[in-house]
């Protein structure tokens, strides 16, 4: 073989990328990482100028099918009951997230053990926790330790950001439920943080922080990957992972924004594209030895697809909360119905988490599902003004692996290289309804308790799944999982995954925290097995 | 490179496919009126100098719905009388381009600085809290209740 351009390729550059290429190129490997979308800066973001609340509706929309910026690929959801949403630059989907920050809890990785149904992840809660506690330290996360719905030893290195109005208001009615709440953990720094600014609470994590204030994946990350050596290479479309007779990954094949392919020849690939990118580039990678994709060999490359469908009660109080102060990032979130429980006809469970509701226009919005008379002609003005006292009540439910939900190749449609776009099949499963309806019932409950005039349940939110989880799940067995405990593809031994696609199960916690952690896992994994190969 | 795009993950500038006819303007604002009232606080939209120009501005944010605000322009009775039942029955029969016009025409208005006045809304900026504040909302006791029922969280057979 030719001599390789770098040790390492890695395809994507959010979060997951961020982490693996830095992780590396700080060990002295040679790191190329390969990303279709560009920079963003905090000046370009939509918040930046008064209109924002009509940027986000399509131009800065979260499902890049309403979107379609040049670096996003179309997704084919016509078989699918919910429309995933990504982000695609430099830094991925943390543009937007709004890196509420939570980890899984210990029963997250034992679902099989001791509800039942699933699989159980190879590794634990405690195996993670050394890399969380890393990741936290070097994003600067901002919370309260000692939540007692996580076993003891859990602290942040900076102090939480303020809960606000709205926060103190959500958390008086969980307190007089007698619910579990706690200040929420962001990945937004309270204080300035090596590159990323303290929170000025701009309220708009979700559309871009104009403040440089969430750690990013573009400011956490990618700068010290860069001073450590690393070369990113934005506009770079992957087309697929190239192998040798041998099996094992070459390199992987791509094109620039003029259309031109290249090779990337390296000793090792770690795909971070997300829990939809990922699979359609293994499928993409189909080869005469492998014709029904790379690391297929078990058949679950695209299955398993878990999105955490969300609902939400938005609740409009008779009080300025100053609703329109970020961070948002969750202000408090509540586990109080995180695991399952014996009272319930569903397992699992949810997270719950309370925002802000900035803007009038937004907030005309949300009402606008309630009638005419609701947000319009003699009531137009007091529905704009319901901005200043809103709490929005979001859940994450926690939907199991299902083979049947999946990613598999468009034959109808591609992106603009040309490139076969992935077709989302998904459907909510019976239990996941169930606990969207529970989710509904107990924010509709903490609002009646916190006082709210109005509420506006949504009882499903068709396009804000950001959590792309399980679609190249890790495990032991290799006819039952497609990466091994480290990411390591069970059918390529250099051959790396490092991003949602990897988990078991989902939980309800918001997964970047995870991702991250697991990144970083890999990645040093991939450093100190490749020096001891040597 | 030529008719290669300059960005990839920012939008180009906004710009909406052509400017309103005179006609054109004057029914939208009379729908801007009929959706978006004024009070004694504020005038309603056409009582607006800026509004026809923050019209155009939302427009342009809304590009790829040009083309039905048009058609459903073209479609808006002539009296104030009749104007209000035919938003009504646009809201209720076709609620994808009552969606795109109302919410033009709400955006258009709520970038008035009266109007955003009126509402006790400051626009997005930024506004860092104090250096104790955030210890300060929860070092009243808020958290004790949470505390006082201690560990909550299900420990699998093989421990953490
Ligand atoms: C609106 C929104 C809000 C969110 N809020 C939260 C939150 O509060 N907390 C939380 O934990 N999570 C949140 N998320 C999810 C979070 O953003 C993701 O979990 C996280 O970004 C995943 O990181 P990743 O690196 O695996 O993937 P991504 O961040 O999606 O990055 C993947 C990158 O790969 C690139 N890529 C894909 N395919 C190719 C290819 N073929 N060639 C080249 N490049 C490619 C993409 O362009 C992209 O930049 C949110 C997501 C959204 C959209
Ligand atoms: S609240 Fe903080 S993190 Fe969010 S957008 Fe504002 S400054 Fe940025």
């Amino acid at each position: 073989m030719a001599e390789p351009d770098a040790d390492v390729v890695v395809v994507g550059a959010g979060p997951a990328g961020g982490v693996v290429t830095c992780t590396l190129a700080r060990r002295g490997f040679r790191v190329v990482c390969l990303e279709q979308g560009d920079w963003v800066r905090p000046a370009d973001f939509p918040a930046n100028g008064p209109e924002w609340e009509l940027e986000i509706q399509r131009r800065w929309a979260h499902d890049p099918n309403v979107r379609r910026l040049p670096s996003d690929y179309p997704l084919g959801v016509d078989g699918a009951e919910l429309s995933p949403v990504m982000f695609n630059a430099v830094g991925g989907s943390s543009l937007f997230a709004g890196m509420e920050w939570p980890r899984l809890l210990p029963c997250d990785f034992r679902v099989r053990s001791l509800d039942g149904v699933a699989d159980d992840w190879p590794i634990g809660y405690s195996d993670l926790a050394p890399y969380h506690d890393a990741i936290d330290r070097f994003v600067g996360v901002a919370g309260v330790g000692g939540d007692p719905a996580y076993p003891p030893g859990l602290d942040y290195p900076l102090p939480p950001n303020p809960i606000g109005g709205p926060g103190r208001r959500a958390a008086e009615a969980a307190n007089r439920l007698g619910w579990h709440w706690w200040p929420g953990t962001n990945a937004i720094p309270s204080r300035r943080h090596g590159e990323i600014a303290g929170c000025t609470r701009w309220g708009t994590c979700e559309w871009g922080c104009p403040e440089g204030a969430k750690a990013s994946a573009d400011l956490a990350y990618w700068p010290p990957a860069l001073r450590a050596g690393a070369t990113l290479v934005t506009g770079a479309r992957a087309r697929r992972v190239e192998t040798g007779r041998d099996g094992r990954a070459t390199g992987v094949v791509w094109l620039d924004r003029a259309g031109v392919e290249h090779l990337a020849r390296a000793r090792a690939v770690v795909l971070c594209a997300n829990g939809v990118g990922t699979p359609r580039l293994l499928l993409l990678s189909a080869a005469a030895a492998h014709p029904d994709g790379l690391a297929n060999s078990s058949g679950l490359v695209g299955r398993n697809l878990m999105l955490h469908p969300n609902c939400s009660v938005t609740g409009f109080y008779d009080e300025d909360l100053a609703s329109w102060l970020g961070p948002a990032g969750q202000l408090v979130y509540s586990m109080e119905f995180y695991d399952t429980r014996p009272e319930h006809d569903f397992v699992r469970g949810i997270k719950l988490h309370a925002l802000p509701t900035p803007g009038p226009l937004n907030a005309v919005e949300a009402q606008r599902r309630l009638g005419y008379d609701a947000a319009w002609g003699a009531n137009f003005l007091r529905a704009a003004g319901a901005h200043a006292g809103g709490i929005l009540w979001a859940a994450n439910t926690e939907d199991l692996p299902e083979e049947s939900n999946r990613v598999t190749l468009d034959p109808d449609r591609s992106d603009d290289s040309g490139i076969p776009a992935p077709a989302i099949h998904y459907r909510i499963s019976e239990n996941t309804r169930k606990l969207l309806g529970f989710a509904v019932a107990r924010m509709e409950q903490l609002h009646a308790a916190a006082g709210a005039v109005r509420t506006v349940p949504v009882e499903l939110w068709t396009d804000q799944p950001g959590h792309l989880l399980g679609t190249a799940r890790m495990g032991s067995d290799p006819r039952r999982s497609v990466v091994d405990a480290f990411g390591r593809a069970h059918d390529a031994d250099n051959l790396f995954i490092a991003d949602g696609s990897i988990f078991v199960t989902g939980g309800s916690a918001n997964p970047t925290s995870t991702i991250t952690a697991l990144a970083l896992r890999v990645g040093r994994h991939i450093a100190d097995t490749a020096r001891s190969a040597r | 490179m030529s008719g290669l795009p300059e960005r990839l993950s920012v939008p180009p500038p906004a710009r909406p496919p052509r400017p309103l006819t005179e006609a054109e303007q004057a029914r939208y604002v009379a729908v801007a009126d009929a959706l978006c009232r004024g009070d004694q606080r504020v005038p309603p939209p056409s009582g607006c100098t800026e509004f026809p120009r923050r019209l155009h501005l939302a427009l342009a944010l809304r590009a790829e719905a040009f083309d039905a605000i048009v058609r459903a322009l073209a479609a808006v009775p002539g009296t104030a009388e009749e104007l209000e039942p035919w938003l009504r029955r646009l809201h209720d029969e076709d609620p994808a381009m009552f969606a795109a016009l109302s919410t033009v025409a709400a955006g258009a208005y709520l970038l008035e600085p009266a109007v955003r006045a009126a509402l006790g809304y400051p626009g997005q900026h930024p506004d860092p809290p104090a250096p104790d504040e955030a210890l300060r909302e929860i070092g009243d006791g808020i958290l004790d209740p949470v505390r006082r029922r201690g560990p909550r969280y299900r420990l699998p057979p093989d421990g953490v």
